[in-house]
Formats: structure tokens, sequence, C-alpha cells
């Protein structure tokens, strides 16, 4: 990073508090990813207890009644079991891993997108589309489809594709003209995305793909890309109006350099506290898909779902609610302290 | 022998689905080692013709017609490629306003290095070793600790000698510099100018200096063209400019400089304004405000008349 950066970062001391709480939770996953897996994991987070039923959390196990290898390590029930007798540590390790590369994941996949079209929003959003790309985009669209043997999506191609022709001859400056700008394409469908509401579309979605944690990141980031893309539009915007823009294009550098060397470190604040903000709110898609059920399939365990599991118990077992309740709370804050801090350091003009 | 040489060029703006051309038929030549300033007020194209060079209007505009030829090469006929190459390296350009011509996220380094990274092949070192010569060069104390400043922290006049170090980085041999002191105050822009002349000496680079300020001109150039609505209307050697201006035009401006001697004396002013770029008059565009008018200048735009060697004028009734 740029010099000064760290030093500013460094005299945030709630900033420093989150991304401290957040490497600790990410060691604790790594290490709950290494704890719980293999075929007699120290930290079994599927060994069911039939005996041990809803006990509360720190107490001691009965080694009387369970077999040797159904012993929880050193004896105790951290955080408690849940209704099947599983150690609710165990599965809180084992979930750790999911709801943070969750964020990731979906934040990167709808920031990468966001990025390119906002992106190509602002800068090239003058550009018109001219009615030749359009029989260009039918003409293409024609071979996928009869590609696919999707007939009628083929035929109606070829329908339009008439019509313009037909549209083409009667008129001769036609192909040159242009229909809509590229801004106002590009505007319309993340208008159309944003109308959706997006936790039901993320829903559907999950209904017609088999659940698995990588299509959820995946679903999640393909639909949380709207916000991304307005920010780096409307700052690229802007920016391509500066004089900056216009000093670096005297110098000879290319489109391409200055999109990404010039503009982008100026459009790239707002995107990166966005971003921090995203991963907190994909922690939380995630955990309410798994608490309605469509989350990542069962045996495994994420926040998300040990949550829903323990909504019955919330009166005889509230350690149940408790203890993923808290951790999501506790990561989504440390990312948004974390987030702001990033802003602050961001900002050249605070530097010295 | 012509460095820069610009024949009959035309440039035009759509604007509201009209096309206006911004400049017509504007022809001039620049040397090696020459400064030549184009002197004007705002709105009668001296930015546009000086973006022309280069390519760089908006996109809006169109080069309609004529032809820009340096070191013969005909500049509207190459492509966007080879233009890439010559913007930089052999023309390079100086703006009004050095703090935001300057990018805020990088230091200065950075945007001096950016000029030899996109031209030339250099080591990491011999960069850094660069920027420290030029910063030396355009005058900037302690270069090696401004190095790592970012343009917030520079003063006005300090940021346009970090814009010059950034046009001197490949060693052009012209650089166009439009306003470049129009932004700071007085004491400073004789410091800039005179940073001009001095590199200009040395590097016997041509400069095309653009202003509106006459103060400027007799101080900085060797030939001047005074351009109205578009159209060169006078053009000449400084003397000839300065003693014996032609133009109505060009007399009103010089007319309306204030003087230290005249100190009771009402500054004067030349009334109207600049014709809008859309409802030009159809003859001579200085008519409405000239004091001179006779028929002819409504009817049609005056031809050149030589007066001396190199000093020509458009003008109906003077010359």
């Amino acid at each position: 990073m740029n010099r000064g950066f760290w030093a500013i970062f460094k005299k945030d001391k709630l900033g420093m508090l989150g991304l401290f709480i957040f490497i600790l939770f990410f060691v604790i996953a790594i290490l709950g990813l290494i704890l719980t897996s293999g075929r007699h994991p120290l930290f079994d987070p599927s060994m069911i207890r039939l005996e041990e039923k809803l006990k509360p959390p720190l107490s001691h196990a009965n080694i009387n009644v369970l077999s040797p290898e159904q012993i929880p390590p050193f004896g105790i029930y951290i955080f408690g079991t849940d209704e099947l007798g599983r150690d609710v540590f165990s599965r809180m390790l084992q979930g750790a891993w999911v709801s943070l590369t969750v964020g990731f994941v979906a934040v990167g996949i709808s920031v990468a997108i966001g990025i390119v079209i906002g992106g190509i929003a602002g800068y090239f959003g003058h550009y018109y589309i001219k009615n030749y790309h359009m029989l260009l985009i039918c003409l293409f669209s024609l071979g996928i489809f009869s590609f696919v043997k999707r007939y009628w999506s083929a035929l109606f191609c070829t329908l339009i594709f008439l019509l313009l022709l037909l549209y083409v001859k009667t008129k001769s400056p036609f192909l040159k003209k242009g229909i809509i700008s590229v801004d106002t394409l590009i505007t319309g469908i993340i208008d159309v995305m944003l109308c959706f509401p997006s936790f039901f579309l993320i829903l559907t979605i999950v209904a017609f793909i088999p659940g698995s944690l990588y299509s959820i990141m995946v679903v999640i980031g393909l639909t949380s890309w709207m916000g991304t893309a307005r920010f780096v539009r409307a700052e690229f915007l802007s920016l391509r109006e500066q004089d900056f823009v216009l000093a670096a294009k005297a110098l000879g550098v290319s489109e391409f350099r200055i999109i990404f060397r010039h503009m982008m470190p100026n459009a790239i604040a707002p995107v990166l506290v966005s971003a921090t903000l995203g991963i907190a709110s994909a922690i939380l898609t995630e955990a309410g898909l798994s608490f309605l059920g469509f989350g990542v399939p069962p045996p495994h365990a994420t926040w998300g779902n040990i949550l829903a599991d323990g909504k019955q118990y919330l009166f005889d077992a509230p350690w149940l609610t408790f203890a993923p309740g808290i951790a999501i709370l506790v990561v989504v804050l440390s990312f948004n302290l974390f987030g702001e801090a990033l802003r602050d350091a961001l900002n050249p003009r605070l530097r010295y | 022998m012509e460095l820069l040489s610009v024949r009959d060029l035309n440039v035009g703006f759509f604007i509201e689905e009209k096309f206006a051309l911004a400049v017509r038929d504007v022809s001039f030549s620049v040397k090696k080692g020459e400064t030549l300033c184009i002197v004007g007020e705002s709105g009668c194209g001296k930015t546009v013709t000086s973006l022309s060079i280069l390519r760089l209007i908006p996109p809006n505009g169109r080069i309609v017609k004529g032809n820009i030829h340096f070191k013969e090469k005909d500049l509207t006929r190459l492509s966007e490629e080879q233009m890439r190459d010559i913007r930089g390296k052999e023309i390079s350009m100086i703006f009004q306003e050095p703090l935001t011509s300057l990018n805020p996220v990088f230091t200065i380094k950075d945007q001096i290095a950016e000029a030899i990274i996109v031209h030339e092949n250099v080591l990491k070192q011999e960069i850094t070793d660069r920027c420290i010569t030029l910063l030396k060069e355009v005058g900037i104390p302690e270069p090696e600790k401004r190095l790592y400043d970012y343009p917030h922290q520079l003063s006005g006049g300090q940021r346009q000698r970090v814009m010059i170090a950034i046009a001197l980085a490949c060693n052009p041999s012209l650089i166009i510099a439009d306003e470049p002191t129009t932004a700071l105050d007085v004491t400073v822009q004789a410091q800039i100018l005179n940073l001009f002349k001095e590199l200009q000496e040395r590097y016997k680079i041509s400069l095309l200096y653009i202003t509106h300020d006459l103060s400027v001109v007799a101080q900085i150039a060797d030939k001047v063209c005074v351009m109205y609505s578009g159209i060169i209307v006078e053009e000449g050697s400084v003397e000839n400019i300065f003693y014996r201006p032609a133009h109505p035009y060009t007399r009103g401006l010089l007319d309306s400089l204030p003087k230290r001697a005249h100190k009771k004396q009402k500054l004067k002013s030349i009334p109207g304004v600049v014709p809008d770029l859309l409802s030009r008059p159809k003859g001579c565009p200085f008519y409405p405000r000239c004091s001179l008018t006779k028929q002819v200048c409504i009817e049609k735009i005056p031809n050149f008349k030589e007066l001396e060697d190199g000093h020509r004028v458009r003008c109906h009734i003077l010359g």
C-alpha cells in the first residue's frame, strides 16, 4: 500500500480493534477447518450423543454413559450441546469457515462484476449501441439457441432479425443510428436488478440449483453487485471529466491504463468501504438462508443453521441461539469498524 | 525549418443537434526553439486549437478540415496508437489548473515516472534518478524529499513546476502550454515564465503558449497570433503586435491593459461580448463590437492582408 496508510490506520483504535477481531476469527476459522475435518477429528461436529441432549455451556460430560470416542475434548461442552447432543462449540468451529468464506467469495464476485459494469457505464457510457450491434446480437443468440436446441427462442431471434433487416431496407442511415446509449442500458439493467427483492431472488435461484457451499456464494455474489456498480459508475462519471484524465491522455497513456491505473485508485476507496459492509451483509444473508433451510445442506454446520435449529429451544436452551448470534454480531461489527477505518486511511488528503 | 505547421484548421462541435465551427481556417507555424503565443478572450477557440493538435478534443468535436504537420507527419491522419506515441514524447501539454491536472492519489514521483514508463523502458532506480534531476531542473528545493509528497501538499507554483517537469520528462520538441500561469499570482507567474525561457534556451524546445494575458505575451513570445471567435484576426512578431497593432480588436486589447502611468483614468474595455458559438455573425465576427464597422464588414469575412514581413491582418478597413 501507499506510504502513510498504515500510520493513519494505526491511529484509529476502533478500526484496529475490528481488524484484530477479524484476524482472530480468521485464525479460529482456519483452525476449525483443521480440527473438525478428517475421520476422527478432535472436535467432531456431527457426533450424536442422545444421552447428553441440551446441556448448558461449560457443563461436564457424563463419562459413565459415553463411549470413549464420544467424549468431547477436555470433557467439557464449552458452548453446551444441541437437541441431538452434538457439541455446539465444534459446530461453531466448523461453521466459522463457511461464514467467513461466504463473505469473501460472494463480495469478491460482486465487487468484480460491479467494477467492470460500473466502469463501462461510467467511462464508455456516452457511446451508443448502434443498430448493427443489435443485428449482430440477434445473429449470435440465434446461433446459441439453435446450438442448444431451443428452437422457439431461435425462431424469435430470427423474427427480430428479419424485422430489423426490413427496417434497414426502408431507411438507409438506419444502421449507423444509435438506439440507446450504453449508460442507459446498464443503469436500466441495474434498476431492474434492484427491483427484485434480492433475498427472495436468491431463495428462488437456490430452489432450482443444488444447494452447496459454493453455489450459495456465487448466487449471493451474482445478486449483490448493483450497489458497487452504481458507486463505480457515479465515481467514473465525475472522474472522467477531471483534468488529470485529460492530462494523462495528453501524456500518451492508453485508455486501459487510464481506467485502471489513473481512475480506479480514485474510485476504489468508497468501493472498498462498501465491500467491507457487503461482507457483513453476505454473512447475514448466508445465515438467513441457512436459517430458512435453503443454505448449505444439513450435516455440515453453519452459523445460520445452528441458529435455525436452536430457535425451537429458545427458552429451554438459549445458548443454541446466543452462540452463533453473538458470533455473527461480533464479526459483522468488526468488519464495519474495519471498513470505516479503511475509508479514512485511504483518503490521501488526511495523510502526512 | 518549421517544427509544427497548422494549415486551414477547422474544428467543429455538435451542440444540441447542430454543428458549429469553433475554429475556422486557422493557420500558423512554430519553428524550432521559437515561442508562439495565441492570445484571445475566453471562448475564442484557443484551447480547442491546442487540443486538436494533440487530437484530444471532446467526443462531440471533429476536425473537419485542414492538416497539422509535425516533423513531416500529418497528425490528422495518424492512427490512435501512433498519436499516443507522439503525445507526451514529442509534444507535451501543460494545463491551466495544476491542482486538478495532477492525480490526487499519486505521489509526485509516481506522476513524473508515469510519463517515462509509458514511453520508455527504463529501470526503477534510473526512474528515481531522472525524477530527481527533473525536479531540480524546474527549481523545486529538496527534490529528494518532495518526491514522495502528494499534490495537495505543494503550493500552486510548485505544482505547476511539477507539471512542467512531467512535460519535460521525455524531452519533447514542442510544449503546448494552455494558460499555465492563470491560476498563479503575479510573482509566481514571473518565476514560471523565467523557468520556461531558461528551459527553452537550454533544450531548444518550441513553445506554443496560450494565454489571454498580454503582459505575459510581452515577456515570452517571439510571434503572436490574436484569435477572435475562432479565427486568427492578426498575426505577427511581438514588436509588430505591440507597437504597430493593425486590427481594431488587437488595439482594443492593448488599450484595455491597466497602465501605471495613468492612475486616474478609468480602465478602458471593449464593449460587448464574444459572440456565442451558435449565433455568430455572418461577416467579420468582430463587427458588432467594432467602432469602424461598414457595410462590407457585415457581409463577408475579411481575408488576410500582408502588411510587412510576417505581419498579417484580417480587416476590411484597416491595414
